[in-house]
């Protein structure tokens, strides 16, 4: 393959990766959680967007926004029932508890659908726009364009609205959005939902690119964490810039070190930046003050 | 956190008792091979495996405050550098665990010195990484078998490796008991309470939190290496399965952080349930076993060394006072 | 020529466009007790943070008995001989009060063996008197008390050199008292001593020399007589109101 369709690759990843993120990204800059049960909830996107398919006959893309509001709807009442709990807890309970989850939701859904890999056989799988050599399917294309469009709804629902603002505002001064008259516990609950919300989109568009089964999960949440890490916390830029950067990593890390190895290499950028710069190259975003107070 | 804070008159009075207590119960254990059933044999080995484990996690989670989230890196690795040395190199037993122990420790400190600098999640994560990256280095070495497996010849009876494990379990013990006894404990200790009054009072913060890390890394390494004997099979999903990294921990909460048996009576219970829960519902024990995490986090936050030192308020309102302690 | 116990030559330490420190220069020989005073955020504080390592310079060197330690990490110069206490108090909330004392006895300049550091504890402990707390966790100290356990874990490490960060500030004055016998007793056990204080009674009281920090810059050295009748050092603690009356006498 040559290095301008390994570039559109990484792009077409990257662009997906940074939606994987978002989610992830919110929790965290808003909360101070690291929400270990993310990828979860990806899996569960991909498997509302795959039944939806397979029962009904209705495209992926179509089922985003009930993958959404399904995830929506678990994420708040998670929140409610359990995270809100633990959130100023140290950082080992929050570890525990969204992992706990992590495991209960993974089993439950082995129970339910087995450990089958299972995916979505669109009518235009496999097909692309081909341009000479170069090739970019219908698929990935249409998963990179949705990704860009809810990564943009999200930043202006969080800039340009006033329940954006009070999100945002829980954030940087937990004392003062009280002082204010924002309900901190149900700000929480809706920055989760939203966060499971992006998590379910992820997973449904993944479900047209790739394979899904019930463990799919946590391979996601890493990427989530290390793209959080190299694109800086707590932002939709970071997010952004983190999931493209990502998946340069990945497409060419495959490319020179060889498949198979693509933990890995996550792994071996993430350790590196984190030595170099421990707070992540763009520096803490919004959470400082979270941290401060979250620290164990 | 710690049972430090028991009253003196009360350790007095409590102390005889208890360690003839655990003086019976190490002669019971002895015995279970001669008296018990093969179930009773099996369950009690992967009990006392879990503790070794949970004992290590203790040193860097408990002692240096440090919440290491990949430890199953290191036993996975003990049990490869067994698999690869009896089965590829056909060494005998004993040196391939030396094998198994040291390497996890040597790794531990070379990785340690870097990967230690980090905090809270950002620690914890990096930890989690090295583990996934060790499982898919396992999965693309031939040496490894990559992906499909080892087996490693058989070995003697089931109680053999009961006793290896039982021996490995006082072992753990042994080591944490003197560990908190000894110079590198206080240093440990002071570092999870105040790592830069640790560093100003003298201590090398970086030597002491990568000493720790290594002895749990040779702890966890040390079980690895036995289970890989004890299977006679291995695969990376066996023995890099990353639930073992919570199940450590979980009982070492359950127990009581920072205490000397508290990680091996949190195994006792949780891997005592685990295993009955298991053998009557193989397909969903994890599922119990997850919401038991939540439940134990929330409303058992300081273990039952805690609840020990509440023992005078000891009522259903400290549960709820547990879970609301964090509340928004 | 003999080399001062301390000595600090043009040190600078930035925080953004703050200059904390600003090329600072002085030296304390072995056996003194020099205050340092200024008003507060003069940079007092970070100065200790410097010579101790908790902090490094931007610029400048620091020596420790004429070797340069400017660059070694915090428990190599603990080991060299330094201790410090910090003016926020940075106990270890969940141990015991003695085992609190116990890792300066072990770790420090004197590394006592487990034996001797426990019986070291209980001697330092002794001595600022705190003994009778020794088995509390100590998380449960009130403030007096937490201020007399940085000094004892500081003692503990058997220090040539000792830095006091505002060691007094929140006792009353019979506890003021007591706390000034006790670093007289120390300095008599040939500690040299560098004093942060806003108790003047205790730096008046203790110190042959004062310097005095001012945004960052060392305005003064000398007899504490001497800084007291000093200009610029009245400037300094008085300047900004003087400056608002005339302000408010203009108008």
């Amino acid at each position: 393959m040559t290095t301008v369709q390994q570039i559109i690759n990484a792009l077409l990843l990257g662009g997906l990766l940074a939606l994987v993120a978002l989610g992830f990204s919110l929790v965290w800059g808003i909360m101070n959680v690291i929400n270990l049960a993310h990828g979860t909830f990806i899996m569960l996107g991909a498997y509302t967007a795959y039944w939806m398919f397979s029962l009904w006959g209705v495209d992926p893309f179509l089922s985003i926004p009930v993958a959404m509001l399904l995830l929506f709807v678990l994420g708040a009442i998670l929140q409610v029932s359990v995270i809100n709990f633990i959130v100023r807890a140290p950082v080992l309970a929050t570890l525990l508890v969204t992992f706990g989850l992590e495991i209960l939701i993974t089993n439950i859904a082995l129970k339910l659908w087995t450990a089958d890999v299972r995916s979505v056989q669109t009518h235009y799988a496999g097909r692309g726009i081909a341009l000479g050599s170069l090739s970019i399917p219908y698929n990935k294309l249409g998963a990179l364009v949705l990704a860009l469009i809810i990564t943009a709804l999200l930043w202006l629902f969080l800039e340009r609205t006033k329940l954006g603002r009070a999100i945002r505002a829980t954030a940087y001064d937990q004392v003062g959005a009280r002082a204010v008259g924002i309900n901190i516990g149900r700000m929480y609950a809706l920055t989760f939902g939203i966060g499971a919300a992006l998590a379910g989109a992820a997973g449904a568009l993944i479900s047209t690119t790739s394979a899904i089964t019930p463990m799919m999960g946590s391979s996601y949440t890493i990427r989530a964490f290390a793209i959080c890490v190299l694109g800086g916390l707590g932002s939709v830029t970071g997010a952004l810039v983190g999931g493209l950067l990502f998946g340069f990593i990945e497409v060419f890390g495959v490319v020179w070190i060889g498949p198979g190895y693509s933990d890995a290499i996550v792994f071996l950028v993430l350790v590196l930046v984190l030595i170099m710069r421990p707070q992540g190259i763009l520096g803490r975003a919004f959470s400082a003050g979270v941290q401060e107070a979250g620290g164990a | 956190m710690t049972a430090l804070a028991v009253p003196a008159a009360v350790r007095r009075l409590v102390m005889p008792a208890w360690y003839g207590a655990l003086v019976l119960a190490c002669v019971y254990l002895a015995l279970i091979p001669t008296i018990g059933t093969g179930y009773w044999v099996r369950t009690l080995t992967f009990i006392f495996m879990f503790a070794v484990l949970a004992a290590g996690w203790n040193l860097i989670g408990g002692f240096a405050g440090y919440a290491a989230f990949g430890q199953v890196g290191w036993f996975g690795m003990g049990a490869y550098s067994v698999a690869v040395a009896m089965s590829k190199w056909h060494w005998p037993f004993y040196p391939a665990l030396a094998l198994g122990t040291a390497l996890p420790a040597a790794a531990a400190l070379a990785v340690g010195l870097p990967v230690l600098r980090l905090r809270g999640h950002y620690f914890a994560i990096a930890t989690l990484g090295i583990a996934i990256t060790l499982r898919e280095l396992v999965n693309n070495f031939d040496l490894t078998g990559a992906g499909s497996g080892l087996s490693t010849p058989l070995g003697p009876s089931f109680s053999y490796y009961y006793y290896l494990m039982f021996g490995a379990m006082l072992l753990a013990v042994a080591v944490t008991w003197m560990l908190r006894r000894s110079r590198l404990g206080y240093a440990l200790l002071a570092i999870r309470e105040n790592e830069s009054a640790a560093a100003t009072l003298g201590v090398n913060t970086t030597l002491a939190k990568a000493a720790a890390f290594a002895i749990s890394a040779a702890l966890a390494g040390l079980v690895g290496a036995i289970y890989a004997y004890w299977t006679a099979f291995i695969d990376p999903s066996t023995v890099f399965d990353l639930t073992f990294n919570v199940r450590m921990i979980v009982m070492v909460i359950l127990g009581g952080t920072g205490t000397i048996l508290g990680p091996v009576i949190g195994a006792f219970l949780l891997e005592g349930i685990s295993q009955t829960l298991w053998s009557s519902f193989p397909a969903e024990h994890l599922i119990f076993f997850g919401i038991a995490v939540v439940l134990i986090v929330l409303f058992v936050p300081a273990g039952l060394s805690g609840l020990l030192l509440e023992l005078r308020t000891l009522s259903p309102r400290l549960f709820v006072r547990n879970l609301l302690r964090y509340r928004v | 020529m003999s080399d001062a116990l301390l000595r600090l030559d043009h040190v600078t330490r930035r925080f953004g466009g703050l200059v904390a420190v600003n090329d600072v220069s002085f030296s304390v020989d072995e056996g003194e007790i020099v205050g340092l005073i200024g008003p507060n955020g003069a940079g007092k504080t970070t100065v200790v943070d410097l010579v101790t390592g908790v902090q490094r310079p931007q610029g400048g060197e620091i020596f420790l008995d004429g070797g340069r330690v400017t660059a070694l990490p915090a428990h190599r110069r603990s080991r060299m001989g330094m201790a410090r206490t910090f003016q926020v108090v940075r106990p270890f909330a969940h141990l015991p009060v003695r085992d609190n004392v116990v890792v300066g006895a072990l770790y420090g300049h004197g590394r006592a063996p487990m034996r001797e550091a426990r019986r070291l504890a209980d001697e330092v402990l002794e001595m600022v008197g705190l003994a009778h707390r020794a088995a509390s966790p100590a998380i449960t100290l009130t403030v007096a008390d937490r201020k007399r356990l940085e000094l004892a874990r500081a003692l503990a490490t058997r220090p040539r050199l000792l830095l006091l960060d505002e060691a007094m500030a929140g006792l009353n004055a019979t506890e003021v008292d007591e706390a000034m016998e006790v670093i007289r007793r120390v300095h008599a056990s040939g500690v040299t001593l560098v004093v942060i204080e806003h108790v003047m009674r205790a730096i008046m009281g203790l110190c042959r020399r004062v310097l005095v920090l001012e945004a960052g810059r060392l305005i003064a050295d000398g007899g504490p007589e001497t800084v007291a009748r000093d200009p610029e050092v009245i400037r300094a603690y008085l300047g900004q109101r003087w400056a608002e009356r005339q302000e408010a006498g203009r108008d």
